[in-house]
């Protein structure tokens, strides 16, 4: 362990956009191999997935940036709310970054209306955008519309 | 316990394992005094039950002072001063004081509740019944100066039962081996079809040790969730000294099988049923003294309360010797209240009429009493015990007594499913509420008029095209409901273990929750109360006219 997992963030792409997941949150991360649909789940709720042998909601990040449902597989990353485990779907991973790397974007700047509810804010990495996500509010969300 | 956000300014680690010890044991110990109080109440002059009480009230002042716990220590001491005043017979055991000491237990138990939630003590104090304790005191010799003296000599088993031969683990660990074992289970199975399907030999030799340890292996885990019967009903004994005095009834209870091991979790869902039945038999069931001696049956009334296992489940049986059901009324009250037209309840056997009892506002009691009450009824225990996916039966004799019997599965997670399809997804659904399975063909010929609930439809499954060939007719029967559950075609059947729901979809009345399927996927468990209801008039469809 070379630095402590908080100072740490995970990038993720959804559609066009880059995202971010504080690391200190993020149990696992895996190709879930199938997503069992859940019929008269809340908005963003994209089902059930079986992770050895425990059942996970999983999320779509998607769904509750606004976006439109994508094509192809999803990668999911694991996180838990109180005991409860979650998995939130990506259309893809990034890498690791550290916090620190994070710019602050000049004025004005906003992200989307539907993101701004579940970010921490928007910033500059390496010269493009990226959202920090608020694990917490997100997984608020389902819980909120149920 | 999980679930909750962790609270702030809560106690180092170390001493949240103490404290979690501490409460654990003084919940069972609280549990055996409750009983050994109730004992101590009707034969004052037999030691043991108030030593007993005795020892648990100053065991539990001993760990306060060690843990710093003022105000149950205060509560605790007040009332081991009480129980001392028993003990050195300065004191009769009037019901007054008796229920005093109840009172205290019930206070000590509420704020073990709040320490539980909050890793502290409550604020306020007790001083209430403190007061109390010290004028029932007052009226006779002084306040007794040696409380710190417990049973002298008698260290004998009571004390500890089994403790050394048993060992204290978190039920969430026990969950996860569960679930462990459930995945190693179906990833067995899943290889011993691979072995049979290439027909591989060597594969299928080295496979038979793994099938037959992981089966045991199973089994064992399940062996360790269970708790006896008897935890559930330690809680009688004081319900019915409660009942005596307010229904001016006389009561005996005879508890039978209390060694009887039933998964903890089954074990909690069912405690309530269980008074509420008990509850029942003394307010409906057994007669008042006066009319209980011109029958010539004794003064005292007696409610049993039994259980034993019976293949894979357990069967708990409440019966009484009370005055039996009155099916003449039970037959007029069901047309009173409209369940069954006047002309057809002539037609009716007794057995179709008893089985109103439990139909939604239903209630036999003439008057509202405050022991029954109105609201919860029969109809609710039924649903409870459905719901964990048991049956409730009875029979009664009129003058003679009714026995009601609770059927319950040994581990609540373990339930024989059917695997439905509808709009190219899958569903489990229990095996026990459904009755027959029809084809579409076949259903539309048969000439029963039932409701007709599309699996589908309701969950808004948008299917394409008209049903397919395959489709099915479930016939169900829930909640008092007999429906047609329909579905695009009925796949398989599997033995599987419930999962609760994820938070997301709590309260979904559809879904009694989740489970894995034997090659791996996901599942959604129907539940077939909430479909019944999809069932009821204003969604009905008559089975004749679906198309």
């Amino acid at each position: 362990m070379t630095a402590a997992p908080d100072t740490r963030f995970l990038t993720v792409i959804v559609a066009d956009g880059r995202y971010g997941i504080r690391l200190s949150r993020v149990t696992d991360m895996f190709r879930p191999r199938t997503v069992t649909p859940l019929p008269r789940a809340p908005k963003g709720i994209h089902g059930l997935i079986n992770r050895r042998g425990r059942v996970v909601t999983a999320i779509s990040l998607r769904a509750c940036l606004g976006l439109p449902a994508g094509e192809g597989s999803h990668y999911a990353i694991g996180v838990v709310r109180g005991a409860e485990p979650y998995a939130l779907l990506a259309d893809a991973p990034g890498e690791i970054c550290a916090l620190s790397a994070l710019e602050p974007v000049p004025g004005g700047l906003v992200c989307r209306a539907s993101a701004a509810e579940i970010s921490e804010g928007v910033y500059g990495l390496d010269g493009t955008l990226l959202t920090l996500l608020d694990v917490d509010r997100l997984l608020g969300l389902g819980r909120k519309a149920a | 316990m999980g679930g909750e956000a962790p609270g702030c300014g809560r106690a180092p680690a170390a001493m949240d394992d103490l404290l979690r010890e501490f409460l654990t044991e003084t919940v069972d110990n609280l549990n055996v005094a409750g009983v050994e109080l109730v004992r101590f109440e009707r034969d004052p002059r037999e030691r043991e039950p108030l030593d007993r009480i005795f020892r648990i009230v100053h065991t539990l002042k001993g760990s306060c002072g060690f843990l710093k716990l003022p105000r149950l220590e205060t509560l605790a001491h007040a009332c081991e001063g009480l129980l001392g005043r028993f003990r050195d017979e300065a004191f009769p055991a009037t019901s007054l004081s008796v229920s005093l000491v109840f009172e205290s237990l019930d206070r000590v138990r509420a704020i073990l509740v709040a320490l539980d939630d909050d890793g502290r003590e409550p604020a306020g104090d007790d001083m209430d019944l403190i007061a109390r304790i010290a004028t029932l005191s007052a009226k006779d010799a002084p306040p007794v100066p040696n409380p710190a003296k417990p049973a002298v000599g008698k260290s004998g088993p009571a004390a500890r039962p089994a403790s050394d031969r048993s060992i204290r683990v978190g039920s969430a660990l026990l969950d996860d081996l569960m679930r462990v074992s459930g995945e190693l289970v179906r990833a067995r199975d899943r290889l011993a079809e691979l072995a049979g399907r290439r027909g591989d030999a060597e594969l299928a030799r080295c496979l038979a040790p793994l099938i037959h340890a992981a089966t045991e292996l199973q089994h064992d885990i399940r062996r360790t969730r269970q708790q006896p019967v008897g935890e559930a009903l330690a809680v009688l004994p004081r319900l019915i000294r409660e009942l005596e005095s307010k229904l001016g009834k006389k009561l005996t209870l005879c508890v039978d099988g209390v060694q009887t091991g039933l998964d903890r979790r089954v074990l909690d869902l069912v405690q309530e049923s269980l008074t509420h039945m008990v509850r029942n038999a003394a307010d409906h069931g057994i007669e008042p003294p006066a009319e209980r001696v011109a029958v010539g049956k004794p003064e005292m009334g007696t409610i049993s309360v039994g259980a034993v296992h019976e293949g894979g489940d357990v069967v708990i049986a409440i019966s009484d010797d009370g005055r039996g059901l009155d099916l003449a009324g039970v037959r007029a009250k069901a047309v009173e209240k409209g369940f069954v037209p006047a002309e057809k309840a002539g037609a009716l056997d007794d057995r179709d009429i008893a089985r109103f009892i439990f139909h939604p506002g239903f209630s036999t009691a003439a008057r509202v009493t405050k022991v029954s009450g109105r609201g919860v009824g029969l109809d609710v225990v039924r649903d409870n015990v459905e719901r964990i996916g048991g049956a409730i039966d009875f029979t009664t004799e009129r003058g003679r007594g009714t026995r009601f019997t609770i059927r319950i599965p040994l581990a609540l997670s373990v339930t024989q499913i059917l695997v439905v399809s509808a709009g190219e997804q899958r569903f489990a659904i229990a095996q026990r509420a459904v009755t027959q399975i029809l084809s579409m063909e076949h259903a539309r010929q048969s000439g029963e008029a039932m409701p007709l609930v599309v699996l589908a439809d309701v969950l808004a499954l948008g299917r394409q095209a008209p049903a397919p060939s395959d489709a099915a007719v479930l016939v169900m029967s829930a909640a008092g409901v007999r429906f047609g559950l329909c579905v695009d075609a009925v796949r398989d059947a599997q033995e599987i273990e419930v999962s609760p729901l994820p938070s997301v979809m709590r309260g979904e009345p559809l879904y009694a929750g989740c489970t894995i399927l034997g090659d791996g996927d996901v599942a959604l468990v129907l539940d077939p109360n909430g479909l019944a209801d999809c069932a009821r008039p204003a969604s009905a469809r008559e089975a004749g006219a679906a198309s």
